[in-house]
C-alpha cells in the first residue's frame, strides 16, 4: 500500500490530480476492524481544462502507467492493489474529500473520508455491502450521530436515513 | 477481539488487508472448492440454516473466526469455510458475532 500511496502523491504533487481521498472499505478500515477487500477506491479531485468541461481519467491512467501501473478491467493496478478513481460526481463527495483526515500508510502521508461521510455516501450508494458496512459503523460506535445527522441534513440524505434506520438499525438500537 | 483489532493503527490495519486480500487471491487460484476428494460433507440436519443440502464446514485443528464481516455464514478465518455449531458456540464465548442469533 506504501508505494501505492506514493505513486498518488506524485501524481497530486505533480497536478494530475487534485485533492483526493480514500473511500470504501479500505478507507472503512481507519475506523473499524480490517475487511476483506480487494480494491481501493480513491475519491479524486480532477482538474477541468479551459477546452472542455468533461473530466478525463486518461492523464491519470497515462501518469500511472509510466510509473509502473498497470490497467486491469476498471481498475489500475500499482503496487498490488487494483485502485478505481471515482471522480468527484456530487455536493457530497466534494465536501467528503474536502474534509477528508490526514493519516498515513508507513510513514507516507495520505487522506481518508471521515466516518460521517464514509456512512453518507454508503447510504446514498446504497448496495447490499454498504449496508452492512453503514450498520458496523453503528454497532461499533465508530460514527458521531451528531456529526452525521448533520451531513446527512446537508445533502438531503435524511428521509433515506430514516428509512435505513427503520429497517436495519431498529435492533441495534433497542 | 474486535476492539483489539479495530484500535490498531492504520499501517497495521493494512497490513492486515494485505494479507487477506493475498488470501482470497491465493485461495481463488487453488481450485480448492473444485477438489472433491478433499471435500468433506456434513448432513444438513446439524446446521438448520442448510437443511437438505450437504455443506462443507471447517475442519481446521487451529481456527480462527474470520473478520471479514461477509456474515452470514460465520467462516474461518484460515479455509474460509464454515464454522461447525460447536465452533460458532465457542466463537460466541470468545465475544464474536454478538448480534448473531444462537
Amino acid at each position: 500500500m506504501k508505494e501505492t500511496i506514493e505513486a498518488i502523491n506524485q501524481m497530486q504533487a505533480a497536478g494530475v490530480i487534485g485533492r483526493y481521498a480514500i473511500g470504501g472499505a479500505v478507507g472503512a478500515t481507519l475506523y473499524l476492524e480490517p475487511a476483506a477487500t480487494l480494491d481501493v477506491y480513491i475519491f479524486v479531485a480532477l482538474p477541468t481544462t479551459n477546452e472542455s468541461s468533461l473530466l478525463s481519467l486518461a492523464p491519470l491512467y497515462d501518469f500511472l502507467k509510466s510509473h509502473g501501473g498497470r490497467i486491469e478491467y476498471e481498475h489500475i493496478v500499482v503496487g498490488g492493489w487494483p485502485i478505481q478513481f471515482l471522480p468527484l460526481s456530487n455536493d457530497l463527495e466534494r465536501a467528503a474529500v474536502e474534509q477528508a483526515l490526514p493519516t498515513e500508510v508507513e510513514g507516507v502521508a495520505t487522506w481518508v473520508l471521515s466516518a460521517e461521510y464514509l456512512v453518507a455516501i454508503a447510504l446514498n450508494t446504497g448496495r447490499s455491502k454498504d449496508h452492512v458496512r453503514i450498520v458496523q459503523f453503528i454497532e461499533q460506535n465508530a460514527v458521531d450521530r451528531n456529526k452525521l445527522q448533520a451531513v446527512l441534513g446537508r445533502h438531503g440524505l435524511t428521509s433515506k436515513w430514516q428509512q435505513f434506520e427503520l429497517k436495519y438499525l431498529k435492533e441495534t438500537d433497542e | 477481539m474486535r476492539k483489539r483489532l479495530a484500535a490498531l493503527s492504520f499501517t497495521e490495519k493494512v497490513k492486515i488487508l494485505e494479507k487477506l486480500r493475498d488470501r482470497s487471491i491465493t485461495l481463488a487460484a487453488s481450485g480448492l472448492r473444485r477438489n472433491e476428494e478433499r471435500r468433506s460433507t456434513h448432513k444438513a440436519t446439524t446446521v438448520g440454516q442448510h437443511a437438505n443440502t450437504d455443506i462443507r464446514l471447517c475442519e481446521c485443528t487451529v481456527w480462527e473466526p474470520c473478520v471479514c464481516g461477509h456474515q452470514p455464514s460465520y467462516h474461518c478465518a484460515l479455509c474460509c469455510l464454515e464454522l461447525t455449531p460447536e465452533q460458532f458456540k465457542e466463537a460466541r464465548k470468545r465475544g464474536w458475532y454478538p448480534s448473531a442469533g444462537t
